[in-house]
């Protein structure tokens, strides 16, 4: 019994340290956008005694370049995820209850897709999108996002619909229900739970997405990604800005993440599980 | 939906296949293996095999301690996976920050307890470190994840028996739990690889590859000969052989994925 209690303070430790690695350095950066210029650059860095000011998000968020990428980010993300889940779905329903020709390579293109590195994808995509006359364009971008996350979503969609038993639906049909009504009366509202997780994690996705519109994007279609890993040649000295603009950029996530946590946490372990 | 079907076969095809083919025949003979690409493979190895043998273990054992449930164990898996979702971009500039040398929080601590404080972003050997730190930061908690999962999923009886038996944890661990969750671990070993090796977003914002080209990984190497040098047919070129040098782990995967 000793030993045991032993562990679990052990267990409690490690933990602890492991947590505060994790949130300290989100924590400074909070800190950080929360000082005033001189603040933020001193040493001995100060953890508290500071004035807190809002001064840095005012600056951020008045400057024209950043509020306009956030427009494109939110547009670009939203758009971009619900074509792609929606065309992913129908896809995966397909895909498990309709002999379509081709379902075999399907299911291969799926898996390759989802290990080609970005990079390898985005060099042809910028000729093409250039040769189109479709360069730094918000449609551009959402087509591209939503053609990129394609197959994941499929994929992930896959997982969840496979759970549905297809007796359901059978007895739906013997009703006289039709295909497309048996989707949506049915099938969706019983993988609602995955469906919001397969959606959450494209959006982060999209949200996160900074090799395509860093390549394919100028002045017009700029992304918060992008506008904020400028910061770093614009505003080197202006740490507060900096730390302000992180911040910005991440909330989202946060919040939307932790309100969904139990939904993701399946989400990710079954996209990457059921291969 | 058939429709729907044909068109995200033939979207995805014509986007990746068709025109990657098409450019990177016509160009491979030019100089793929430049000693510069060649430097970028070494660089990219280096990057994963350093972060790999720190998030797998620390991974590991995290899934470990969680899946003891003690109390409050949920709060804690919260907290931990905090970073994984997170902006690499923001991320990184947020390390870029802390990894300052002379106004940086992290040489600072680093002074105060006496150790040695790089420059770590100016230094060949500490800015690998340094992407490293950020990469585990970030991703130790995917491997927690998937661990997690995989050890919710082992049966309870046969680590009763072996308990029973009076076998001690640490023989349970490496007879029992880690043989079983040999699947799980291949995977999230091949996901975890994968990613690391086309690593890009945290280079470009940490150190832009440098300094020199300490840390420019074939990522990098591939968007520098495209977009900084125009060359954008050597830059598919790289990236085909990128595609290529990625078979191998590619066939893995699936291998891994029939057998399961």
């Amino acid at each position: 019994m000793r030993i045991r209690m032993r562990a679990r303070i052990a267990a409690y430790l490690v933990l602890s340290v492991a947590i505060i690695t994790t949130l300290a350095p989100i924590g400074w950066t909070l800190l950080t956008s929360l000082k005033d210029r001189s603040d933020a650059l001193a040493i001995p860095p100060k953890l508290v005694g500071f004035a807190l000011t809002l001064v840095n998000y005012q600056n951020v968020l008045n400057d024209p370049t950043f509020s306009a990428a956030a427009f494109v980010s939110v547009v670009v993300t939203l758009f971009s995820t619900v074509i792609a889940v929606a065309v992913g779905t129908l896809t995966a329903y397909a895909f498990l209850r309709l002999r379509v020709v081709g379902r075999a390579p399907l299911n291969l293109v799926l898996a390759g897709a989802r290990l080609v590195p970005g990079i390898v994808l985005v060099v042809p995509l910028y000729v093409i999108v250039v040769a189109v006359g479709m360069y730094d364009s918000i449609p551009t971008l959402v087509v591209v996002y939503a053609a990129l996350a394609l197959p994941f979503t499929t994929w992930l969609a896959l997982a969840f619909l496979r759970e549905i038993p297809v007796e359901i639906e059978e007895a739906a049909l013997v009703d006289g229900a039709s295909r497309l009504q048996v989707l949506v009366r049915i099938v969706v509202p019983i993988a609602a739970p995955g469906l919001a997780a397969t959606t959450i994690l494209t959006a982060v996705g999209a949200w996160n997405e900074f090799l395509v519109p860093a390549i394919l994007s100028e002045s017009n279609a700029r992304t918060l990604t992008v506008v904020v890993a400028g910061f770093v040649s614009a505003r080197t000295v202006d740490w507060g800005s900096l730390s302000a603009g992180a911040i910005i950029v991440m909330f989202p996530i946060v919040v939307l993440t932790f309100a969904v946590q139990r939904y993701l946490v399946a989400g990710i372990s079954a996209g990457s599980l059921n291969g | 939906l058939l429709a729907a079907v044909v068109l995200s076969v033939t979207n995805a095809s014509l986007i990746s296949q068709a025109p990657l083919r098409f450019i990177g025949l016509q160009n491979f003979a030019s100089d793929v293996f430049t000693s510069s690409f060649l430097k970028a493979v070494v660089v990219t190895v280096e990057i994963t095999g350093l972060a790999l043998v720190i998030e797998m273990p620390v991974g590991f054992g995290l899934a470990l301690l969680l899946h003891m449930q003690l109390r409050g164990h949920q709060l804690f898996r919260s907290a931990l996976l905090t970073p994984l979702m997170l902006t690499p971009v923001a991320v990184a500039l947020m390390w870029r920050f802390m990894f300052n040398s002379d106004l940086g929080i992290i040489d600072y601590l680093l002074r105060q307890l006496h150790l040695p404080a790089p420059n770590w972003l100016a230094d060949p050997v500490a800015a690998v470190f340094a992407l490293v730190v950020v990469d585990s930061w970030q991703n130790i908690a995917f491997v927690m994840l998937m661990l997690l999962a995989g050890l919710s999923s082992l049966p309870r009886e046969p680590f009763e028996a072996a308990a029973l038996e009076g076998a001690s944890g640490w023989r349970m661990i490496r007879h029992m739990t880690l043989p079983m969750l040999r699947n799980v671990i291949a995977i999230t070993l091949i996901l975890r690889s994968l990613d690391l090796l086309r690593l890009f977003d945290t280079v470009y914002v940490m150190t832009q590859g440098g300094p020199g080209y300490a840390t420019t990984n074939v990522g990098y190497n591939a968007y520098v000969t495209s977009f900084v040098f125009y060359a954008t047919s050597r830059g598919a070129a790289v990236a085909v052989a990128i595609a290529v040098l990625l078979l191998p782990v590619y066939y893995f995967w699936s291998r891994e994925g029939r057998r399961r």
